[in-house]
């Protein structure tokens, strides 16, 4: 069973949730209390008012791999818990959104689970998305309306009705209203008017009460403090009644009109604000609710929250507490522009941008500069890279406010209508922070045979880039692979090309040629210049092969394989002369095809030895320095085929987990590499360069052929040597250009 | 499709800001946001702005006097590019709030160098959060003697424009002091040289250094000189004189319509506004008569300018082309902001006469540009290129910007393509081109004589 209550600030929501927990937990129910105002005092009166650890400030200072839920959580009367979910300082960042983040953290630890009922002390009114969270999130099935007879408590009760029937229109999902008196003069009738206008039973009448305060100032309950008393027994009986099963009544709230008439004693007449249908029955009062098992089943949607799509889980950064200045390591780009990057490879998927034109604009310019930069630079159009199916909701501030779903929902519509049979939704910054949930457009489109795959990356909320580009990819790999009978015995799949580059074309043309050499086809290209088809179509190949291998390709890999059962090639496309030998090898044994590939691997290194050989003369002996930051195990095969001297290697040590990223090119430790290196340059005078980082060595001492080692060389046998054909013809050249020395000229002019 | 293509692709608002604020000689601009924003706005189409900062991160033996501290070029904000830094925002910001890593940032990068101005300017994820950020911008900017200015709420389904606009308008409201000088002052030029500000370039207009020099060079033969040249690399300085200027000039409605509205009401300063970009030797004689007689300045030297490039046009025109000129079959396309659009018209068509088949205005909100571009095609009876499908158009001299001329592209391989915007296809330009004056004129004379000669050989 799990219970919000709603109402006005400075009402009495805390008190009255405090005493219903421990009216529950007399009851003998296990009762958890879930604070939900950054100001963190819901919980006092039941652990007697000890010092909170709220669930904001535990997961700000703690580092992510050592969180545990239970260090949130503190024991109250008769063994309540609880759970204060905290906030930023007034006037600082977004409350709402650490409502959510604290619900998401404590659903992800599994904080429910021993509880039979949660109670969720909601501040104030629905002002946001964070906060209706309890109601939209449906951590809550039953809802509680706090009022006194106080104008302004009574409007703040009928705003929280019209956020509930905005946010679920027509569900049973209000238990009723608590009304709380605050003395001499409060207005009781206009409640009981109110309550008889939005068609709801009014629960408890709480009277204003020195019990109260006394057992404010013992920081106890008054159901702990004052078992016997009046009041404790109003409680008493509600938690009997609770325990018995609440009848549910779904928001029916006032037009500002029939609020106005209410508050001048006139009978409530006209049109109401809400969305429900006003056929739907009339529940009866809450003493009349039967059904005993709402708590198993508030448990079990529990459950499926907990192992719901990992799209609806927000990462929290690894390994470092958030307030942690060194846990500042630059996200590079954003999710956003990573998800449609990576959704504009389908073809025959439309794209549906969920964002402001700004995010839009960064998005599509991002792609098509691949285009762009292709056209020029090498006189090819490359279609991938200029999205023709993207529609976007163009939100503003307006709809940040109040919501962009109808946008979204118009503009899916608008694709349907136009053919899309595949909608990629790709939520950015401003929805995720307003709350928009695409989920009812997806089912919606579901009926008309449209498919809707939502990757809600929120923007920065999924992390960077590449976090936008795993969503994407692990989205597609459980929702969009369709289970199939149809087999398709001499394809392969070929997953986790680079998406945005464009040597991925000309090392996708070179894989296909040497599986053509092996009576091989590709299947799927997941995801590259491919179409949903393809992708639905993808367990009709009885191998994949991973076109790169890192931690995320592995865990596209993982998805395959435990969900699909797919089997994987342990490869990634290989570089240079032995990889590419190994790999042809290892596909003729799987496919059955081991004299073709022990042809084709003889071909290869008969045209291998005669390249080398011819580029030997020039290289044999030759002093050469090595500074690789990426993985090139061909640089090494040439370095030793060629006959070179290697007089130093440098493989820089930083940033383990990621070796090209940030860590690598702007850690301190890599500034003292790169001193040493030029220095060593200098002692050691090479005449041959490798280098990774072409920046390394600006002006080389001596006249040494400075190489920059490329991310990309193709794939096959001959891949590395081509390379060391280029490298030749650079050779005994000085290019060092006298630019260089006019360097105090421009500083005389520009700076 | 095509419509939404082409908006998406257009740069917004927020792009708009950044221009207006970094074509600012010496000033930085940092966006209140997560490195994403960054990506776009600082390499995005940074990249190819003319801007001494992008020299700052220079390493190894060519490591210049002024250049910025490594550990700063390299630290969370700058991330090894020192355009557009960003305050590194990340998920938990959006909870706790920005302030503290905003001001992180601004005391890191302003210990480092000095500058003239300091933008901060909201991303739109940050700029919903409505935070009061200004007393701690502006406390930072007191201490470092930096002056500051701090664009809360961008438009964040705007267009670029609108975004240009309204903080040029607001980097004027703040720095330049509202009082006139004196009646006598203002009035009396006969005893030096006329000046003008410039509203309407920008640092993100594809040929900006060029413009600059052809309108210099123009109002120069005309005896003035430029005051104040906002948003194309001036001074801040050059921002504060902006009333000692005779005559505002207003090159394009659409990037100058607040600003315009605000100067003309606060300051007793008279406007020459063509209405359009001064493209092509008609426009652009009208344009230089229009000022020097507004300042009552000889434009004689001027206008003989303007006659030796009608007469390089004719030379080029009738030994190339014969007395029949172009061929009835050699059509143009243009996209792009209105001003620029009918300035174009105006001399492809009017001037040289060549067909339009496909016009498709971008920026214009208003529709008030549409308007006047649809008058000029009914005037010369091809309205119906207004309605054309800008990417289906074929066998063509296409003036756009490279994402449409990969989306033509893609469709045919018959155009050719002249960049007239960002995002462009990456050609660095080195020698300063333009297509405003005499020299904008013989420039796209000369693309057009050449993309005829091109489509021609194609079309074998």
């Amino acid at each position: 069973m799990q219970i919000a209550v709603y109402g006005k600030g400075g009402i009495g929501k805390s008190t009255i949730s405090a005493n219903l927990s421990a009216a529950l937990a007399n009851e003998g129910e296990k009762v958890l209390q879930i604070g939900c105002d950054p100001k963190h005092d819901s919980t006092r009166l039941l652990h007697h008012g000890k010092k909170v650890s709220t669930v904001l400030d535990y997961l700000l200072n703690t580092s992510p791999d050592v969180q545990r839920g239970d260090d949130v959580l503190m024991e109250g009367y008769l063994g309540t818990g609880c759970i204060e979910a905290g906030g930023p300082k007034p006037g600082k960042g977004c409350a709402g959104r650490g409502i959510l983040t604290a619900f998401e953290f404590l659903r992800d630890q599994d904080i429910f689970r021993p509880y039979s009922t949660v109670i969720y002390d909601v501040l104030g009114d629905v002002v946001c998305g964070g906060f209706a969270v309890p109601i939209r999130k449906e951590y809550a099935q039953s809802i509680f309306l706090v009022t006194s007879g106080e104008a302004m408590s009574i409007y703040a009760a009928n705003n929280i009705l019209c956020g509930i029937d905005n946010l679920d229109p027509g569900s049973p999902r209000i238990a009723g209203i608590i009304y709380n008196s605050r003395g001499a003069g409060d207005d009781k009738e206009r409640v009981l008017e109110f309550a008889k206008a939005v068609d709801l039973p009014l629960c408890l009448s709480l009277p204003r009460s020195e019990a109260f305060l006394k057992a404010e100032r013992a920081a106890k309950t008054v159901v702990e403090n004052e078992p016997d008393s009046r009041e404790a027994q109003l409680f008493m009986e509600l938690a009997k009644r609770i325990k018995g099963g609440l009848s549910l009544h779904p928001a029916r709230p006032l037009s500002e009109e029939q609020m106005e008439l209410l508050m001048q004693g006139k009978p409530v007449t006209g049109t109401p604000a809400g969305n429900l249908n006003r056929s739907h029955n009339r529940s009866g009062g809450c003493e009349r609710c039967l059904d005993p098992g709402t708590g198993e089943e508030s448990l079990s949607g529990a459950e499926e929250k907990r192992t719901g799509s990992p799209q609806q889980i927000h990462s929290l950064p690894q390994k470092r507490a958030l307030s942690d200045p060194f846990s500042r390591i630059p996200l590079s780009g954003c999710s956003y522009r990573g998800a449609v990057d990576l959704a504009s490879h389908i073809k025959d998927a439309a794209i549906l941008g969920h964002a402001p034109k700004s995010c839009t604009s960064y998005a599509v310019n991002g792609i098509t500069s691949y285009s762009r930069n292709g056209l020029f630079s090498r006189g090819i159009i490359y279609p991938s890279f200029i999205p023709q199916h993207f529609e976007n909701t163009d939100i503003d501030i307006s709809d940040a406010v109040f919501g962009g779903v109808v946008h979204a929902r118009e503009k899916a519509l608008k694709l349907a209508a136009e053919g899309a049979r595949s909608i990629i939704a790709v939520t950015a910054c401003i929805p995720g922070l307003s709350g928009d949930d695409l989920k009812p457009v997806r089912d919606e489109l579901k009926e008309i045979g449209v498919d809707m795959y939502i990757i809600q990356t929120d923007g920065v909320d999924a992390g960077d880039y590449n976090d936008g580009v795993a969503l994407c990819y692990k989205t597609l790999a459980r929702e969009a692979v369709k289970p199939t009978d149809e087999r398709d015995l001499d394809s392969i799949n070929i997953v986790y090309e680079l998406n945005s580059s464009l040597t991925s074309d000309d090392d996708h043309d070179e894989m296909e040629a040497l599986l053509r050499e092996l009576g091989l086809h590709v299947n799927c290209r997941f995801i590259y210049d491919t179409s949903m088809k393809d992708i639905n179509g993808f367990l009709k190949a009885p191998y994949s092969l991973m076109a790169r291998t890192d931690r995320l390709g592995n865990e596209i890999k993982e998805i395959f394989e435990k969900e699909y059962g797919c089997r994987f090639i342990e490869d990634r496309f290989p570089k240079g002369f032995r990889e590419t030998s190994e790999f042809v090898r290892k596909l003729g044994k799987l496919y059955s095809k081991e004299a073709e590939a022990s042809d084709l691997v003889c071909k290869g290194e008969a045209g291998y030895r005669a390249q080398i050989d011819m580029l030997k003369q020039r290289f044999s002996g030759l002093r050469t320095m090595i500074f690789l930051s990426i993985q090139a195990p061909w640089v090494t095969e040439l370095a030793e085929d060629l006959g070179l001297d290697v007089v130093k290697a440098v493989t820089p040590e930083a940033g383990a987990g990621d070796r090209i990223g940030w860590g690598l090119r702007f850690s301190a430790e890599w500034g003292e590499m790169r001193a040493r290196f030029n220095d060593d340059e200098k002692d050691l005078k090479p005449q041959l360069i490798l280098t990774s980082d072409p920046s390394i060595v600006a002006v080389p001492s001596t006249g040494a052929a400075v190489i920059t080692i490329p991310r990309s060389i193709g794939t096959g046998f001959l891949s590395g040597a081509r390379q060391a054909a280029k490298w030749s013809k650079l050779l005994g050249k000085d290019l060092r250009g006298r630019w260089k020395n006019d360097k105090s000229v421009f500083e005389k002019y520009y700076c | 499709m095509t419509n939404q293509y082409l908006r998406n692709t257009t740069a917004d608002y927020i792009t708009g800001a950044v221009s207006a604020c970094e074509g600012i000689k010496g000033s930085i601009v940092l966006i209140n946001g997560p490195h994403g924003c960054k990506t776009y706005y600082g390499f995005g189409t940074g990249q190819s702005v003319v801007n001494g900062q992008a020299l700052l991160g220079l390493g190894g033996d060519l490591r210049l006097r002024n250049a910025m501290d490594d550990r700063l070029i390299r630290s969370q904000f700058f991330t090894g590019s020192p355009l557009i830094p960003a305050t590194n925002l990340r998920y938990e910001d959006f909870i706790f709030g920005t302030s503290e890593q905003l001001c992180r940032a601004l005391n890191d990068i302003l210990a480092e160098r000095k500058y003239s101005l300091i933008s901060v300017i909201q991303a739109p994820g940050t700029s919903l959060l409505s935070e009061a950020l200004e007393a701690e911008i502006r406390a930072i900017s007191e201490r470092s003697d930096v002056p500051y200015v701090y664009i809360d709420v961008p438009g964040l389904s705007e267009d670029m424009f609108k975004g240009y606009d309204e903080t040029a308008l607001t980097v004027i409201k703040r720095f330049v002091h509202p009082d006139r000088r004196s009646a006598e002052e203002h009035g009396d030029i006969s005893h030096r040289r006329a000046s003008v500000n410039i509203f309407g370039l920008y640092s993100r207009g594809i040929h900006v250094d060029g413009d600059l020099a052809e309108l210099a060079r123009l109002l120069g033969l005309c005896e003035i000189d430029i005051n104040c040249a906002c948003g194309a690399y001036c001074t801040l300085d050059d921002i504060r004189r902006i009333p000692e200027a005779d005559a505002n000039i207003f090159l394009a409605p659409e990037r100058t319509r607040q600003t315009k509205a605000y100067l003309e009401e606060a300051f007793d300063i008279p406007s020459f506004d063509l209405g359009c970009i001064p493209v092509g030797p008609d426009l652009t004689e009208s344009f230089i008569r229009g000022i020097s007689k507004l300042l009552n300045t000889d434009c004689s030297a001027a206008v003989r300018d303007i006659e030796e490039t009608r007469a390089t046009v004719f030379y080029h025109l009738a030994r190339n082309l014969g007395a029949r000129g172009f061929d009835k079959a050699f059509k143009y396309a243009a996209e792009g902001e209105p001003s620029l659009l009918y300035a174009l018209i105006d001399y492809l068509t009017g001037y040289l006469g060549i067909a339009p088949e496909a016009i498709h205005p971008l920026y214009d909100q208003s529709r008030s540009g549409t308007s006047r571009i649809r008058t000029i095609l009914e005037d010369i009876g091809f309205e119906e290129a207004l309605s054309a499908d800008i990417t289906k158009v074929r066998d063509i001299v296409l003036f756009a910007n490279a994402n449409t001329i990969a989306q033509v592209l893609s469709y045919s391989g018959n155009v050719y393509g002249v960049e007239t915007a960002y995002p462009t296809s990456g050609y660095i330009n080195v020698v300063p081109k333009t297509f405003i004056g005499c020299r904008g004129a013989l420039y796209i004379l000369e693309q057009v004589l050449n993309a005829r000669r091109m489509l021609k050989a194609w079309d074998r």
